[in-house]
């Protein structure tokens, strides 16, 4: 089911009801969210529902035998269940890869072995789930979360705000919330409505206007647009994928906290981040923090020296380049990452040993910086947007090439969509606030005229079809 | 997003007036844009209760709000961005061109070029002076190949993209009523003046329609086949009545069997369609090139090689599936015009 759809509203317009209703019966609602997400998730291909069960059981018996166990055989039963997770989400995601890969890599040297390939379809979220099911265990294992009872880890793994595209939230995080108290007559009521209307703005209108105006036309066939056209593409991309996830995350975050729940922030005004360590703490925080605790950190972190820090960083985002897909361009992609994050912190300790000054200190030099950081991101979005090698390096080339071309894509709706996707980022968050607290002010009665509204100008401004978010095939 | 020292703390409120907020909202939502919500159960598929009670709920409101001009603000904001409705009721099929006189000879209805020495002597030229200039206009298919195919056109120097490629996700023949496609096509040939139109059609096809007298028609039933197959020659037609020749591509196959072999029979209502309407005509079996043996495959084997043809939904193309496609289809445009193409293939 995708959020901005009227089966979904019809959908979570009986959910929300029912939902403060049951609440206060524990077990009957944690049944009735878990067929709900079910449900949700099932609407897409019901087949896929029982992997989401699977993986259930199967971290919920593992959860419970680590904690059982001492010394050596905690991190063994730890090991199986994190190869369990690994291996399903592999299968599903790189078993083809690898066995293409495999039959490739002979056959360049002549020899046909044969290799059976799968033709796995992708189940969507599967990369989502998994993590949540991997920082339970190994929560679990370090000790700084219970094992949940079964019911209760069913409603962590499967909450359906969360459940497709994230954000990653932590069992710490979520169980306490399923286990304690929610109170109806104390509700952000304000803050979800702002974070459904404006998560809905971003994605509907302005993700989905430039991906198909400009974005996917220019990433399709590099040789037949533009210079210009090309490297407004770049910055529409841009745009675009940030509308896309955050509004994505932004409706889940919203819809959570109207059923009593608060997840965690995944966006944080990334581009307008000074360098490359701040855009990490910026995009996708779940997924960075994730990376960072499950295995920066484990992997010795920066406690190991200068070039076992920067190997450390360069595995992780590679690590997390392959997470979004198994192709050489998201290889790039992470590399590019893993090299800019080396590359700051190799800067900041010959800055700190010669004792020069920092040089976001002045404003201006921050935007700089900023200025800077937001090219190189770009430079990173053309190898994760294209779907290959020759697609990427043509885009590449028509920036250098294809100057001076009629340029009939960039159009003035196109540069306002991606101008706005980029600089409502740089709008201090205070006006944000001051926003939902005026908006807090208002009535029942004068909230839904402003919420219908709202809703009405989306819809007049949006596409009638809605295309899929980005993040699912991830 | 903290709040800052000077701003107010958020009021918290009770559920219920978030409930109350939410069925305002949506109770607004309904009566100003009564048309919309009208529209979106439509687009339902046919025969399901979901659409049977959305739609039955919806006419009463959109009549009332329409008799009270409630519909009025909605409809302005949408004149103001320049939005009209993507869809139309009735027949947009219709007003076609009645198909040309069947001629004699069978035309080959593949993805190959299927030209013999003799034919080949009597093709013309395409030049600088005298382009080809190619539309590509269908489902998201349309998306998946249509700029390659214009890419590839283009390297020729003779073969030159007739506007942007024209695709529309989720859309296709059976639902009019989601988008009317007749009229978009005429549109973009009357805006392209193109002589190669491509067409790509069938992805969302798969479920059942209404007649022209609004009969309900199951899919798959000899109702349906002979509408579609209607359908389909109309398209056709009003590409070759503004001279142009036309290539017509069916859906890939799907790993899900039934399906695939739904596409299967829209791939043969298509090749009917173009027989009967001759030469400037060809139907492109998709299914045809991309898996040869009959069932679906996600990856072919090159020169000894796997490389993925489709993405991992299965059913779009992937950077190769496109190129392969592309490739193919400008064979078939080689079937009708001669053109320097030894750089691409």
């Amino acid at each position: 089911m995708l959020f901005p759809t009227v089966t979904f509203a019809v959908f979570f317009a009986i959910v929300l009801p029912l939902n403060w209703l049951l609440l206060p019966r524990g077990r009957v609602w944690s049944v009735f969210i878990i067929v709900a997400s079910y449900i949700f998730y099932g609407w897409w291909d019901p087949r896929f529902v029982l992997l989401l069960a699977g993986m259930t059981l199967w971290n919920q018996l593992m959860a419970v035998l680590i904690d059982r166990a001492e010394g050596r055989a905690r991190s063994l039963r730890l090991a199986i269940a994190v190869a369990g997770d690994l291996a399903t989400l592999g299968y599903f995601k790189y078993a083809d890869f690898f066995l293409v890969s495999v039959h490739n890599g002979f056959a360049r040297l002549g020899l046909d072995v044969g290799v059976p390939v799968l033709q796995v379809t992708l189940p969507i979220g599967v990369s989502f789930f998994t993590f949540q099911a991997l920082s339970y265990v190994i929560d679990v294992k370090r000790g700084t979360v219970r094992p949940a009872p079964l019911i209760d880890f069913a409603v962590y793994l499967s909450f359906f705000p969360h459940l497709i595209a994230g954000p990653i939230v932590r069992a710490r995080e979520l169980l306490p919330q399923i286990f304690g108290r929610h109170d109806p007559r104390r509700v952000d009521v304000s803050g979800a409505f702002f974070l459904i209307v404006s998560g809905l703005f971003k994605k509907v209108v302005l993700s989905d206007l430039l991906s198909t105006r400009i974005v996917d036309p220019v990433f399709a066939a590099p040789s037949l647009h533009s210079g210009l056209e090309t490297l407004v593409a770049v910055y529409a991309y841009a745009a675009q994928i940030y509308c896309d996830f955050s509004g994505y995350t932004d409706i889940a975050i919203g819809l959570a906290l109207l059923l009593g729940f608060r997840f965690p922030q995944n966006f944080d005004a990334p581009y307008t981040a000074v360098g490359f360590r701040d855009f990490w703490r910026r995009w996708h925080m779940t997924l960075s923090r994730f990376l960072r605790d499950y295995l920066y950190i484990p992997l010795g972190g920066n406690r190991k020296g200068r070039l076992r820090t920067y190997a450390n960083l360069m595995a992780t985002m590679l690590l997390g380049g392959l997470w979004h897909g198994a192709a050489w361009t998201f290889v790039i992609w992470g590399g590019l990452q893993g090299g800019a994050l080396s590359g700051e912190h190799l800067w900041m300790e010959e800055r700190d040993r010669r004792g020069w000054r920092e040089l976001t200190r002045s404003r201006a030099r921050r935007w700089i910086a900023r200025f800077l950081t937001f090219q190189l991101i770009c430079l990173g979005w053309i190898f994760f947007r294209a779907g290959s090698m020759s697609t990427a390096t043509a885009v590449l080339g028509r920036l250098v090439h294809g100057w001076g071309e009629p340029s009939p894509l960039v159009t003035r709706g196109v540069l306002l969509a991606t101008i706005a996707g980029i600089g409502v980022q740089y709008v201090p968050a205070e006006w944000f606030s001051r926003v939902k607290a005026a908006f807090a002010q208002l009535g029942p009665v004068q909230m839904g005229f402003a919420l219908g509204l709202s809703l009405l100008v989306i819809s007049v401004l949006g596409p009638s079809g809605v295309a899929p978010f980005i993040y699912y095939a991830f | 997003m903290a709040t800052g020292p000077d701003i107010p703390p958020r009021r918290q409120r009770p559920i219920g007036h978030a409930v109350a907020a939410i069925l305002i909202a949506f109770a607004m939502v309904v009566v100003l844009d009564a048309d919309g919500m009208l529209s979106t159960a439509r687009q339902l598929p046919y025969g399901s209760t979901q659409r049977a009670v959305a739609v039955a709920l919806m006419r009463p409101v959109a009549a009332v709000t329409d008799a009270l001009y409630l519909n009025r603000p909605v409809q302005w904001m949408q004149d103001a961005v320049g939005k009209h409705s993507l869809g139309v009721s009735g027949d947009p099929f219709a007003a076609t061109p009645q198909p040309p006189p069947l001629p004699p000879p069978k035309p080959p209805s593949s993805g190959g070029s299927g030209n013999t020495t003799s034919q080949k002597h009597r093709k013309p030229r395409l030049t600088p002076a005298h382009p080809g200039r190619i539309l590509v206009a269908g489902d998201s298919l349309a998306g998946d190949f249509g700029p390659l195919l214009q890419d590839y056109g283009k390297r020729t120097g003779v073969i030159e993209p007739a506007g942007q490629v024209d695709f529309r996700i989720g859309t296709g023949l059976a639902r009019p009523d989601v988008f009317d496609w007749p009229r978009q096509l005429r549109e973009d040939i009357a805006a392209n003046h193109p002589n190669l139109v491509v067409l790509a059609f069938g992805l969302n096809d798969d479920q059942a329609m209404t007649g022209p007298t609004g009969n309900y028609l199951a899919l798959g039933s000899p109702g349906w086949v002979a509408e579609y197959r209607r359908r389909v020659g109309a398209m056709m037609d009003i590409a070759l009545a503004a001279g142009a020749k036309v290539i017509y591509a069916s859906p890939p196959l799907v790993p899900d069997r039934s399906r695939s072999a739904r596409y299967q029979q829209i791939a043969t209502l298509i090749g009917q369609a173009a027989a009967r309407r001759g030469p400037n005509v060809r139907a492109f079996n998709t299914g045809q090139l991309l898996d040869p043996s009959g069932h679906y495959t996600q990856f072919a084997h090159v020169n000894g090689q796997l490389v993925a043809l489709r993405r991992s939904d299965g059913v779009h193309l992937s950077g190769y599936g496109d190129q392969r496609m592309a490739a193919s289809m400008l064979r078939t445009i080689g079937g009708w015009y001669r053109f320097p193409h030894h750089h691409i293939f």
